[in-house]
């Protein structure tokens, strides 16, 4: 039996300050290895994570911005940047590990609704 | 219809506003009891806010930090018992931190 329900992970920390962002990735990706319906957002401090060039070569930590690609290789469905968050930062496509869409604050509303799960790390 | 809580101090309650909708709550414990205080700083914040929006704030956790009577009037002060049956009335659940 298998039941197939939606997740949006809100992921809302900097990189590299606690062990949030890591938590968020790993519930998005093992949520996407049972088959669910899974998004992810990027916002406030989160997209940080999306930098390229996180450089972690000394060893001690695990670098997030490698792990952003493999959402979408692990099936998760979605992967979204909040755009005032990135305009905040002032980010844009250029500066990301990849290709990200961008969601405002409406989009973001909708998915919150429609989603059956929404957890915020 | 969606129960949004916040427990901690800081942005998280700015996060939750922005994502409420009519007919929402919203429950303020352990340290996103602290909002309260930042009301009348903030009431541009608190404005935006659906007429439709439940305000709650846990009682204990007010009672703790001292702040009981910092609660502005259309908060109501919830028990256990209330926090028990806000989180089986709403369909979900949403911890913003």
């Amino acid at each position: 039996m298998s039941i197939t329900e939606s997740f949006l992970i809100i992921a809302t920390t900097s990189p590299y300050g606690s062990h949030q962002p890591r938590a968020a990735l790993d519930m998005a990706l093992t949520a996407a290895a049972f088959e669910q319906d899974v998004s992810i957002v990027f916002m406030d401090a989160a997209v940080l994570q999306l930098l390229k060039g996180q450089s972690t070569a000394s060893g001690t930590l695990k670098n997030v911005g490698k792990m952003i690609p493999a959402l979408t290789l692990y099936e998760v469905k979605s992967v979204y940047v909040h755009q005032p968050s990135a305009t905040h930062y002032d980010l844009s496509d250029l500066d990301y590990v990849e290709d990200m869409e961008a969601i405002d604050d409406s989009r973001l509303k909708t998915l919150v609704e429609m989603s059956n799960h929404v957890m915020v790390f | 219809m969606i129960l949004h809580t916040i427990n901690k101090n800081g942005n998280c309650l700015t996060r939750a506003l922005g994502m409420i909708a009519k007919g929402d709550a919203i429950l303020l414990l352990e340290d996103g009891v602290y909002a309260v205080m930042e009301l009348p700083q903030n009431t541009t914040l608190w404005d935006s806010l659906p007429d439709s929006v439940s305000c709650y704030a846990l009682a204990d956790d007010l009672a703790a930090r001292g702040i009981s009577d910092k609660m502005p009037p259309f908060f109501k002060a919830a028990d256990w018992q209330d926090f028990v049956s806000l989180a089986v009335t709403y369909d979900k659940i949403i911890s913003w931190g």
